[in-house]
């Protein structure tokens, strides 16, 4: 089965995170933040839990590599990388550390409140516009150098987090076509676990369409060219999808548009659950 | 009766033995056997499989609810004693916080005496197992006696059954088997070799037997692992041979098993012996880098002014500068790259040496403080979200500003 492989210390598994840093991200979004704000902070519990998972009590199992790449952001049209290591250098070395009050079970059928550190990762960035087509091109250059060097680890997964549609001060169609085009080239990546698979999120208020299986049942251009720039829902991800209540069908695409915080978070936690539910 | 013991184990591929979470113990004077594996996503699973074996073998009388109780309080002390050091790290303490427990597999083994007859006993939880196979085994199906708490058919997955170190969170039901002792063996295994050994069948036997020491048992996990026949997981195995020597005494007649803490303490030393003689190369390779360096120091140290400049100019390469840094004297395949970046640092140094020389000039003062907000810059560099100068003023450029190969490098 492909994108079937096992996360390992042996054969680490490698996560891209594709993260739209546009002016747009600015926007509010959701518990009093921004696009910006709520991404930078899934993202960070997203590692978080991957740590946890990954941590047999002291010390933090490579198992992953994690890349975060930011599109827009430190200009117009950067595509830069915010940080890119295997996850107990994470682990070994957050950007600062949160102080967060938590309400855990007790054990005896009650909550009580514990102080909790949260790692921060990444810090929310609005600014430029959303050169997504380039921010492709720089993880196929990615993929390829991996898997040049780790032909028997599993397929890669790029997590693309954005607002809207590409865009680099010409035309929308060019730009959009673009990035068609370099994600087809990754999604036709050949590895021993199968093709890099794409999975996109796209933040925002309006009808949400996810894991669709035909580009017709889609209304607007948005959902339609996440369509095009998904990767199909192989079936070694289709349970990690009904766990977070998506309904992977035979031919759905890894995507939705317009979610809102609870399904972004959701989504998220469908494409990294290689480093949870595929780890040795 | 007489008895053969052999005992053998080892971690995941790539990992060390001190990370491995499998554990084994026997008491000869209580004929006793315990396997047990610490499940990886859960906290302190080896502290917790080590405890479950070694406590369940050495207890004399066994009550079962108080072996938990017993258990349980071990781990939390010892746990509790490592989140209390001052290097304890923040996940660490965040799951202890959370009271996360140590989850584990178990299967204990024990032979007692009843009326003139030795009777063996065994429990089983999760998916480590006891088989045993007679002597003269004709058919291997239905002779081969299987037990663990895994239900037909038998899947094996990250999910199995456990006890837990916390509370009474156990996971599944144990199974309990007892039979006159009779000749034959006892094999002990933890899920990944029960998968191989439940798959092979009568080859298993053949493949087992020649094992003779933990090399051996070594070879053939990793052979096995290649031809993806076992599993990449931590593995152990605990044999019991019984041959029936027509006394009534249960006569313990050889031991090859492996110590778990002593293969730890091998293996660090032999980590410690080849750091020190990478460390060894590397000052050696430093030193000649040195000498060259000094050589060329009076013609190629720069004024400050013009370094600095240097780094205003070329923001954008910043996130580029300070990654290479960080990744420097990682690889030992960078070492070409190696001699560049001590120019680079060297230069630095040569810089502020000259600025001292000028002191107490104004001039020298601010180029310090240029150096010091160059290197903070650099600290915060991938977090920048200003847009730089040289971005502005060309808004068209569309190369991204970070080569692949500085992330690549990494892999």
């Amino acid at each position: 089965m492909s994108n079937s492989k096992q996360w390992s210390s042996a054969t680490p598994g490698y996560i891209i995170f594709l993260v739209d840093q546009s002016g747009s991200m600015n926007e509010t979004y959701a518990e009093g933040k921004t696009r910006s704000e709520f991404t930078a902070l899934v993202i960070n519990r997203t590692i978080n839990e991957l740590i946890n998972t990954n941590m047999d009590g002291e010390k933090v199992k490579d198992r992953v590599f994690i890349s975060m790449i930011g599109y827009g952001g430190s200009s117009s049209l950067a595509v830069d990388d915010i940080r890119s290591d295997y996850l107990s250098s994470f682990a070994d070395d957050p950007l600062r550390m949160e102080q967060l009050k938590k309400k855990v079970s007790d054990g005896a059928g009650g909550l009580i409140e514990i102080d909790e550190q949260m790692p921060i990762f990444i810090e929310p960035t609005a600014n430029g516009l959303t050169p997504m087509a380039d921010a492709f091109s720089f993880t196929k250059e990615l993929i390829e150098g991996w898997l040049q060097k780790k032909p028997d680890n599993p397929a890669p997964i790029i997590i693309n987090i954005s607002d809207g549609l590409p865009y680099t001060g010409d035309s929308i169609d060019t730009a959009m076509n673009n990035a068609i085009s370099v994600s087809k080239e990754i999604m036709n990546i050949n590895s021993a676990d199968g093709n890099p698979l794409i999975f996109n999120c796209h933040l925002g208020e309006g009808k949400t369409h996810s894991f669709n299986e035909n580009e017709s049942e889609l209304s607007d251009d948005q959902a339609k060219f996440l369509f095009k720039v998904s990767s199909k829902v192989p079936e070694s991800y289709k349970q990690a999808a009904v766990k977070q209540d998506f309904q992977a069908k035979p031919e759905s695409r890894g995507f939705v548009s317009n979610a809102d915080p609870e399904l972004f978070i959701q989504f998220i936690n469908f494409g990294s659950s290689g480093g949870s539910d595929k780890i040795a | 009766m007489q008895i053969s013991i052999k005992g053998y184990i080892t971690s995941k591929e790539s990992e060390l033995f001190y990370d491995c979470a499998d554990r084994y113990a026997y008491d000869k004077s209580q004929n006793k056997f315990a396997i047990s594996d610490g499940v990886s996503k859960s906290f302190f699973p080896k502290i917790w499989a080590d405890i479950l074996v070694n406590k369940w073998v050495n207890s004399k009388e066994f009550n079962e609810a108080q072996f938990i109780i017993d258990c349980q309080k071990n781990w939390l002390e010892q746990v509790t004693e490592i989140v209390n050091k001052p290097d304890a790290k923040w996940f660490t303490k965040n799951a202890f916080n959370r009271k996360e427990s140590g989850l584990a597999t178990f299967v204990g083994l024990r032979f007692y005496k009843k009326k003139k007859e030795w009777l063996w006993k065994a429990d089983a939880l999760g998916d480590s197992f006891l088989f045993f196979v007679p002597k003269k085994i004709k058919d291997f199906s239905k002779e081969c006696i299987v037990l663990s708490s895994k239900k037909e058919p038998i899947v094996f997955d990250n999910f199995p059954d456990y006890l837990s170190s916390l509370g009474n969170n156990h996971k599944g039901e144990k199974q309990i088997m007892e039979s006159p002792l009779t000749s034959g063996t006892f094999y002990l295994m933890t899920d990944a070799l029960a998968e191989w050994f439940l798959k092979e069948k009568d080859s298993a036997i053949s493949k087992i037997s020649v094992w003779q020491n933990q090399k051996d048992f070594e070879r053939f996990v990793n052979e096995e692992r290649h031809n993806e026949k076992l599993g990449n997981d931590d593995t152990a195995f605990l044999s019991i041979k019984i041959e029936d020597d027509k006394k009534d005494q249960l006569t313990y007649v050889s031991e090859a098993v492996s110590n778990i803490n002593e293969l730890v303490k091998v293996q660090q030393k032999e980590i410690e012996v080849a750091e020190k003689a990478k460390e060894k190369e590397l000052i050696l390779k430093q030193e000649n880098s040195d000498s060259e360096i000094s050589v060329e120091q009076t013609q190629e140290i720069e004024p400050v002014e013009n370094i600095l400049s240097e780094d205003e100019e070329t923001e954008i390469e910043k996130p580029k500068k300070g990654f290479f840094k960080r990744i420097f004297g990682k690889e030992e395949n960078e070492l070409s790259n190696e001699k560049e970046e001590i120019e680079t640092d060297e230069k630095i140094e040569a810089t502020e040496e000259h600025q001292e020389e000028k002191e107490p000039s104004t001039q020298g003062v601010e180029n310090n403080s240029e150096i010091e907000k160059s290197e903070n810059s650099e600290k915060n560099e991938s977090q920048e979200s200003e847009p730089n100068s040289k971005e502005e003023s060309e808004p068209n450029a569309k190369t991204p500003n970070k080569p692949s190969q500085n992330i690549t490098d990494k892999f």
